[in-house]
């Protein structure tokens, strides 16, 4: 009880304390991203290092946090930080379904308790999982220190990975991925799938800082050469 | 998310920030002196009315349910309890009306006051679910001075609870020397008064006018600024934590109403939270009865200034209603909260509801008995 008086007057605004939670909750996610990705590809046990669920149940819970926040800060202080507020209540939504896609790679490693392999794929799969990982503390460090340019950079680089995640499941669909028990292609679809989705909120998020409040969640259109 | 956080502020922004906080203070101070000024002005005017002012004013409000009709719509129409209860003040000040006559007026004013809140509410009208949660939120502080009223007003008519109560306190207000610290106020507004009436050529009416629009602007003006200072300080008291303790939402409308000095501003924040269904009912209600005491410190400033022990009356009348109000409610909250909840319920069936609703309650009743009572 104390604590919480203590920061009843705290200087910082619920649109602050919204941030950190949402900070918070991207720290969570990339914990989440990495265990859940550990276990599947590199143990051959379905216990995963920590309780996934409960921590996405968390995010979950900071996600209704944020909301509260952003509607009372709005409401008392007026609409001097409306646009900041609608930034922050729409990227919340992707910072949370990344959480959900993590805890399904999570269900995914319970469900396949031998590590999972990318046969004729694996390099592919590596590949999107190492962009990914890079991908984690850049939007946070994007978020955190309001990085513009690696914001752009971030949005300027090709989609590899859905492009990927699509050749993939395209190539077990039609019979190319020879080589993979029944098991293994079931679970490599899904689990290149939920990377793809992964990806494509880590650069919603990002598109933020850059992109005006309609177009959050947009790829700009790059401009043609004109030479 | 651009503008969203600020990490750090440069020494630059915090002059800049500090020279802003100081000229709000100033202002602040500016306009408590124009609202002094304007309470003395009021007082002053009158005086010069003459004895038949007084008795047709003392006729007039003779009868407790006009008085409290006059208390409803005069509060209704300039959406300011302030402005109500700080006039009721300079009027029995200049012994234009009885403290009797002035006590259900105020018991009006704590009606009026509530329609801001109510008309707050029809933003989200189009929204079903939000609007009736948002709806029974804000009359539910209409219910509370509704039903304290008829209760506390036969009580005040026939045993002239309040009058006797307040009249006790403001003796030992007396007493402990509370007149004397007016004194100083008297003084730095008499020079400025006294050529206003000087400039007027000492009507009363003119004087009045001016001390009327003086009074509504000062008011109008320190809500906002009060408001553009504290409310942005204060948002983190808004989180659920403080409205799950009842003594805690009561301190909290208590606090941020006496020093944003309207209950219309706080009760009326709370009315999208309520909407969005942050908050509930029962967590707003001793919020709510918080903002009634906070209000009732607008009158006390105004009675000070006044320097008379008949204007203090008026102002711990206001407490005290708000007091009893509060005691018999508190314990009994099913009641105003059933009651708003049932009302909120009939809009559903017509959007037409809420807005007959403010016409007849705030407008029509009080229009309607004053009409019939020439």
């Amino acid at each position: 009880m104390f604590n919480k008086f203590k920061e009843l007057f705290a200087s910082e605004t619920l649109l602050d304390k919204a941030v950190s939670t949402t900070l918070k909750m991207m720290d969570s996610d990339h914990k989440m991203y990495l265990a859940s990705c550990t276990t599947l590809r590199e143990t051959d046990t379905a216990e995963l290092p920590f309780d996934i669920r409960k921590m996405d149940r968390k995010i979950n819970k900071y996600l209704r946090e944020v909301r509260r926040n952003v509607l009372t800060h709005l409401t008392i202080a007026g609409t001097q930080n409306i646009v900041p507020g609608l930034i922050l209540v729409s990227i919340v939504i992707d910072v949370e379904r990344i959480g959900d896609y993590t805890k399904n790679i999570s269900e995914l490693a319970i469900m396949h308790p031998d590590h999972l392999k990318g046969g004729p794929f694996e390099d592919d799969v590596q590949k999107m999982e190492n962009t990914i990982k890079d991908l984690f503390p850049r939007v946070i460090n994007v978020l955190t220190e309001q990085d513009v340019e690696d914001a752009s950079a971030i949005l300027d680089m090709e989609d590899e990975t859905g492009k990927t995640a699509d050749q993939i499941v395209e190539s077990i669909i039609s019979k190319k991925g020879k080589g993979l028990k029944v098991d293994d292609a079931v679970c490599l679809s899904l689990y290149v799938r939920h990377l793809k989705r992964v990806n494509a909120h880590l650069t919603n998020i990002a598109s933020s800082i850059v992109n005006p409040f309609p177009r959050i969640g947009f790829r700009e259109k790059k401009k043609k050469n004109t030479k | 998310m651009a503008d969203t956080v600020q990490r750090g502020t440069t020494s630059e922004d915090a002059t800049i920030s500090i020279v802003s906080i100081i000229l709000r203070i100033a202002l602040i101070l500016f306009l408590i002196y124009i609202f002094i000024l304007s309470i003395k002005l009021m007082g002053g005017s009158f005086k010069l009315f003459g004895k038949e002012f007084a008795q047709a004013m003392f006729s007039a409000t003779s009868n407790p349910v006009v008085a409290l009709m006059i208390g409803v719509l005069t509060t209704t129409l300039v959406q300011s309890s302030s402005f109500t209860t700080s006039s009721i003040v300079g009027l029995v000040a200049s012994g234009i009306l009885p403290l009797e006559a002035a006590i259900p007026m105020i018991m009006g004013a704590n009606i009026g006051t509530s329609v801001t809140n109510t008309i707050v509410s029809l933003g989200s009208i189009s929204r079903s679910d939000e609007f009736k949660r948002a709806f029974s939120g804000s009359i539910l502080h209409d219910f509370f001075n509704v039903s304290s009223v008829i209760i506390l007003l036969p009580l005040q008519i026939y045993f002239d609870i309040i009058g006797k109560s307040a009249a006790v306190l403001e003796n030992i207000f007396t007493g402990f020397g509370g007149m004397e610290f007016t004194s100083p106020l008297n003084a730095i507004t008499k020079p400025v008064a006294n050529g206003i009436f000087h400039l007027t050529g000492d009507s009363g009416w003119l004087s009045a006018i001016i001390a009327m629009i003086l009074l509504f602007s000062a008011l109008r003006y320190i809500v906002k600024v009060l408001k553009s200072l504290v409310l942005s300080k204060v948002e983190r008291f808004f989180q659920r934590f403080v409205f799950r303790t009842p003594i805690l939402s009561f301190t909290l409308g208590i606090i941020l109403t006496a020093s944003v000095q309207s209950s219309s501003i706080t009760t009326s924040i709370i009315i999208p939270l309520i909407g969005a269904g942050i908050l509930q009912m029962e967590q707003i209600y001793p919020y709510l009865l918080g903002a009634n005491i906070g209000t009732t410190l607008t009158a006390f400033l105004a009675s000070f200034v006044t320097g008379s022990p008949a204007g203090v009356s008026v102002a711990f009348a206001h407490l005290v209603f708000n007091i009893y109000g509060i005691a018999i409610f508190w314990p009994a909250r099913n009641i105003p909260i059933w009651l708003s909840n049932k009302m909120a319920e009939l809009t559903q069936k017509s959007k037409l509801i809420p807005i007959l609703y403010i016409l007849v309650v705030f407008f029509i009743i009080p229009g309607a008995i004053l009409f019939l009572s020439d």
